[in-house]
């Protein structure tokens, strides 16, 4: 009998800052379920245009990333990069506005593709982080690995300057593993990242699931209960949880 | 723990600088900053930190209102010193004072083109508030203003990143012994810790700055240690934005630079206003 590739299904919660109305909310989510790729962005607060240049990136990953990452970075990003400038170029600012502008929009991004065969790869810029999870048991986390590891200056995608090296070949990491069906993965934003590395090092016995009810309440109730206890910090929370069933 | 307030919309914080207008500060600075007027000096340094402030408050919506600024001037009169539609105001909100400047300047400056070379290009360059120099140096009255302000300030917002108010002076009060309002003004405070105040003492001699100094003792006169008593101790996270420029810090190091030329104006002025943006909610 031949083999039965998984399904696959994919859920995005987010929760803004809290004092911030979900219209200022400035991390974004994407993914194509044909084409098995996925990606969160985190917009960097000091800058403009930050949730738009975040949106334009997942959404070109998830429907233009294909076999090789970099080839997107190199080959579709400078597309994406060009339309943004077209874009924002056009609008009528005031002077602060038309200096941030010039200062270009920044973001981390996280993206991952896997293929039917069990193999995925991701790329990574910045502090917006994978976890693979089986039974409840994590497999990999990616690309920070401690929660001691995020800071306030992590690196971004910038919608002025050009992919290349040498920033290049220190901003990307790339890695790439294969899965079982039953794994789940979680791609998430920087606050979400240190609270479940934070958790996994607290308590190695930990069975590695959502904390919370998967519904759009059950996440904010959660983010609410988890920052008034002081174990999260006030941030954009996204949390994309994929499943290969 | 002092000094981790949240700033916010909702609890913003305070920048108050007290700029010394006397006659004095018509001379040029020493050190290598050539023959810039003080005053047009100091003009210039608060005119580009107010810009960067509203840019660090600007999204594309609009500006935040993370900070409340003002600009207060003592010289032949005390007073705030903005100019144009913000003129006698005492504390604006950065959205406020971005959408009022005196007049938006035209500067030329040169960028890449893309090719290998540079091109002009003309920006606007926003400008608050002009050089003045006229008159004595009446401090201890600019700090009893300074303390009205912040005080109101903090009663409005109680539970705000305590207030920043940055002298800058290059000569001595000659209204009393200003040590008294100074440790007035100190005394003021959030539920986040007392009020810093931070003094910057401009040169006209060729001298080596004394910026962030640890010890009183070292100091080489009396003007300088009164200062340098006058000043708040350095919060870690400043510290750390100075050590992080390059500049020798320790856990006593003051809110003070001494013999100033325009470079280390410039650079204590952001170290002291650097708000880690992760902070900004």
């Amino acid at each position: 009998m031949a083999k039965q590739e998984p399904s696959w299904r994919a859920d995005v919660f987010k929760a803004p800052k809290r004092g911030h109305s979900l219209p200022e909310f400035e991390d974004a989510a994407a993914f194509d379920l044909d084409r098995l790729a996925f990606a969160v962005a985190d917009g960097a607060s000091e800058s403009s245009f930050a949730r738009d240049w975040a949106e334009r990136i997942v959404a070109d990953f998830a429907h233009n990333a294909g076999e090789n990452l970099l080839d997107w970075l190199r080959g579709e990003l400078p597309l994406v990069q060009a339309e943004w400038r077209a874009a924002t170029d056009a609008l009528s600012l005031p002077w602060y506005a038309e200096l941030k502008r010039e200062q270009g929009a920044f973001a981390t991004l996280l993206g991952m593709a896997a293929s039917p065969a069990g193999k995925w790869r991701a790329l990574a810029i910045g502090d917006s982080c994978l976890f693979q999870v089986r039974e409840c048991a994590l497999v990999k986390c990616f690309p920070l690995e401690r929660a001691e590891d995020f800071n306030s200056d992590p690196w971004l995608l910038g919608s002025r300057r050009p992919v290349s090296d040498p920033w290049a070949s220190k901003a990307v990491r790339l890695v790439e593993g294969e899965f079982v069906r039953g794994d789940r993965f979680w791609l998430v934003t920087d606050a979400v990242a240190a609270w479940l590395l934070r958790r996994c090092k607290r308590d190695s016995d930990w069975q590695v699931k959502l904390p919370f009810e998967p519904t759009d309440q059950g996440f904010s109730a959660w983010v609410d209960q988890e920052r008034e206890a002081g174990d999260l910090r006030n941030d954009d929370c996204t949390w994309m949880e994929i499943e290969a069933n | 723990m002092a000094y981790s307030a949240e700033i916010s919309r909702t609890n913003p914080t305070c920048f108050l600088f007290l700029i010394d207008q006397s006659l004095s500060m018509e001379e040029p600075f020493g050190g290598e900053s050539g023959n810039k007027k003080k005053a047009d000096g100091v003009a210039d340094a608060i005119n580009r930190l107010l810009q960067t402030l509203v840019l660090r408050c600007a999204k594309s919506e609009g500006v935040r209102d993370y900070f409340h600024v003002g600009v207060v001037g003592y010289g032949s009169r005390v007073g705030p010193a903005f100019g144009g539609p913000l003129a006698g105001v005492r504390l604006a909100p950065i959205s406020e004072i971005a959408n009022k400047p005196l007049r938006l300047e035209q500067r030329v400056r040169k960028v890449d083109d893309g090719a290998g070379g540079l091109v002009d290009q003309t920006i606007k360059f926003p400008v608050w508030f002009d050089a003045v120099s006229d008159g004595s140096t009446p401090m201890c009255e600019a700090l009893k203003l300074g303390k009205a302000i912040v005080g109101e300030f903090i009663q409005r917002t109680p539970s705000c990143f305590p207030p920043l108010v940055v002298n800058i002076t290059d000569g001595e009060a000659n209204d009393g012994n200003p040590e008294r309002p100074a440790g007035e003004l100190r005394d003021l405070h959030s539920s986040d810790g007392p009020v810093l105040l931070f003094n910057v003492h401009l040169s006209s001699i060729r001298s080596q700055p004394i910026e962030f100094p640890d010890v009183e003792k070292d100091l080489p006169d009396d003007y300088a240690r009164m200062l340098f008593r006058m000043s708040s101790p350095l919060p870690s996270r400043m510290s750390e934005a100075a050590s992080k420029d390059g500049l020798r810090v320790t856990a006593n190091s003051h809110g003070f630079v001494f013999n100033a030329d325009l470079v280390s104006v410039i650079r204590f002025l952001d170290i002291g206003t650097r708000v880690d943006a992760k902070n900004l909610r």
